[in-house]
């Protein structure tokens, strides 16, 4: 039986068919009506290529909401596309060999006193830009060491590697393509999604050199669009016979990242490359240790469970923090499996 | 280094089927790996209560290098025979056939799931000479008889990453991992290692890679049960077996409602423990699963008296029965030997 991907549309499948008892899917949903009270969410459910629920409270199904730091996950897998392409030898590369502006920064310059590039920044390759281990612009943080959740390193990443492509200027950073064409080109079009972008910023002092570190592009997407991007990561990059993202790097994308594994205590090792994981148990315990996650501000998440089959998206969700999964909706939705 | 991959439903030693072009009897024997239960070879026991048990006629004592010796020393035999594959766990197996109770200690991971070196001395040998010879290891890693040895679900997930990266950081590329012996037999204590999470195993297996190369991974179920989805869905060959299957047309319908099972997509089945024999009759269950395309393996736990069986020490690694050499003829004649 060959892998079953969605054409304009989704197909549907009931819950007994897709392998859920239906009564413990309920509860899923009954969670969610008792703790949304004036708010709002939209989950779609994914098991085995077909939507099995999809439950919205106040908000409209095709409403493309913003991403967030889910967009993070995207840029690890263009990446991923991009160092299968050649333009980079490796994760192992050093950003200041390909988008050596990130490093003019002096101090007066970061975005806040005490914040600007060092020395010792030199030498962030870009596997520690996507494994948040950088330290760049941090005093006292060696690349590498120290797991640091932090948006300016991912912004620099974005465009050293859209200037690879030649889409990206300081000069001119709002008039420049920026990553989002890649985007555009290498994972919307692919899987058939109808998203939109935008360009966000920091609101920062005069002197920041914002065209370096600032700017980035984010994706607004309906909760049926990001089942799309869970559904090609759960199939570990392969979309309809072809291999849109390489399977190796998401699989390692999607686990604890060495630096992390190397140099951090074991409760952070749930970050892999831009991917938020729990392969040891440490993000949702009683969820699937295969299961990772893309997760944004505003309770934005794309959970993938490959051992399940299975896809959740939440756009909105109602947790504040993701871990508060592991004995929320997730959990109903993996103890309904069968 | 001798490699192993799998096309579609074929396995391949060094970029070529494996017995290219052989038929039997009508059947096409290509692409299969035909293998034998030897999980015992790395065997020891720690249990000073039970030690005893496994004593060599000739010496009066047991001696876990003398038997990974005579293991290492019968392998050519069964490669010369046309057996292309062993099956051998870290955790062994029943040392005495089928047990309930299992006393003895027989496992090659602390209770933290770290490598006690002698064990990993001996299995670095099979290793070693399998690779020598051609041939293909299907390395088990638990055991239910063993598991609960594990305290805690993180030292079964840290026993097999080690497991997974000491084969690759040796460059082994004959190694088929079988994340389990018979995940669904109930008396595994630790529920990854159930049905209903092994897959996470098995995703955790593949999710490891060094150079770009990664490990073949699945795992095993008990006589006569066929696969359930998820294991299915992750697995990159399907092992089932056929003890307590005394029916050969039983063994031909396991092949062909796993592939009838949701999930599932062109890939290897193999029997890699089945103990029921007959191999001087026409029908048998090895013959039964090469008709329908399966792979078959030999499983004969015998005695702990040196002569009979592969499965209880003190092990006679040689054909030193009617019955093994019997099954080992019948490899020879079938493989084109």
């Amino acid at each position: 039986m060959s892998t079953i991907y969605p054409g304009a549309e989704w197909a549907r499948v009931s819950p007994e068919e897709a392998g859920f008892e239906t009564a413990k899917l309920e509860k899923a949903k009954q969670w969610l009506e008792n703790y949304v009270g004036d708010g709002r969410y939209r989950v779609v459910i994914v098991r085995g290529g077909r939507v099995v629920a999809e439950w919205n409270h106040n908000l409209e199904r095709e409403a493309q909401l913003w991403l967030a730091s889910a967009t993070k996950s995207i840029f690890s897998s263009i990446l991923g596309i991009v160092i299968a392409e050649g333009k980079l030898p490796s994760a192992d590369a050093k950003v200041i060999d390909y988008y050596p502006e990130a490093f003019d920064v002096p101090e007066g310059t970061g975005p806040k006193p005490g914040r600007y590039v060092f020395e010792k920044d030199r030498a962030i390759t870009f596997r520690q830009l996507i494994s948040n281990t950088s330290g760049y612009m941090k005093p006292g943080e060696e690349p590498g060491q120290v797991f640091h959740y932090q948006t300016y390193g991912m912004n620099i990443l974005t465009h050293a590697i859209a200037k690879i492509y030649g889409l990206y200027d300081t000069n001119d950073p709002e008039g420049s393509p920026g990553l989002k064409q890649l985007v555009e080109e290498k994972l919307r079009k692919p899987v058939g999604a109808t998203w939109g972008y935008y360009l966000a910023n920091f609101d920062l002092h005069s002197e920041a050199r914002i065209n370096i570190f600032g700017y980035y592009d984010g994706v607004k997407a309906s909760a049926l669009d990001m089942a799309r991007l869970g559904w090609l990561w759960r199939n570990w990059g392969r979309w309809e016979g072809k291999q849109v993202i390489p399977e190796e790097w998401l699989r390692e994308a999607t686990r604890a990242a060495p630096d992390i594994r190397a140099n951090c205590p074991p409760d952070q090792w749930r970050y892999g490359y831009a991917f938020w994981t729990n392969d040891h148990g440490q993000l949702w315990p009683s969820l699937p240790r295969d299961s990772y996650a893309a997760s944004g501000a505003g309770s934005k998440h794309i959970w993938v469970c490959p051992s399940l089959d299975l896809v959740v998206t939440q756009s909105p969700g109602l947790w504040q923090d993701q871990a508060e999964n592991d004995t929320g909706l997730l959990r109903f939705v993996v103890e309904a499996c069968m | 280094m001798t490699q192993v991959t799998i096309e579609g439903e074929k396995f391949f030693i060094d970029g070529q089927p494996t017995y290219a072009g052989r038929i039997f009897r009508g059947y096409e024997i290509e692409g299969l790996l035909l293998n034998s239960r030897m999980v015992q070879a790395t065997f020891d026991d720690a249990n000073p209560e039970t030690r005893s048990m496994w004593a060599y006629p000739d010496t009066g004592e047991w001696d876990a290098e003398r038997n990974v010796r005579e293991f290492l020393a019968a392998l050519p035999i069964y490669r010369e025979h046309g057996l292309l594959a062993v099956t051998v766990n870290f955790q062994g197996g029943s040392p005495q056939g089928y047990s309930k109770a299992q006393p003895w200690i027989n496992t090659a991971f602390t209770p933290d799931g770290e490598f006690k070196p002698a064990y990993l001395e001996r299995m670095q040998q099979i290793l070693d000479r399998t690779d020598e010879l051609g041939m293909v290891v299907i390395l088990g890693i638990f055991y239910f008889g063993q598991d609960e040895h594990l305290k805690d679900e993180a030292a079964v997930i840290r026993a097999l990453d080690n497991s997974v990266n000491w084969v690759l950081e040796r460059g082994y590329q004959h190694v088929l991992i079988e994340v389990n012996n018979e995940c669904d037999v109930p008396r595994y204590e630790h529920p990854i290692l159930q049905p209903g999470r092994v897959a996470e195993l098995i995703e955790w297996v593949k999710g490891i890679t060094r150079n770009g190369r990664r490990l073949l991974a699945g795992t095993s179920y008990g006589g006569g049960r066929i696969p359930h989805e998820p294991v299915v869905r992750a697995s990159d060959f399907l092992l089932v077996h056929g003890n307590g299957v005394s029916d050969p047309n039983r063994i031909a319908e396991m092949v062909e409602q796993t592939r009838e099972l949701p999930g599932y997509h062109p890939m290897p089945i193999l029997f890699n423990e089945d103990d029921h024999f007959d191999f001087d009759k026409p029908l048998n269950n090895f013959m039964a699963a090469v008709s329908r395309g399966a792979s078959w393996g030999y499983f004969d736990p015998g005695l702990s008296n040196y002569q009979d069986g592969y499965q209880c020490p003190p092990v006679n690694w040689g054909l030193s029965t009617e019955r093994k050499q019997q099954f080992f003829q019948l490899v020879k004649e079938m493989t084109g030997r």
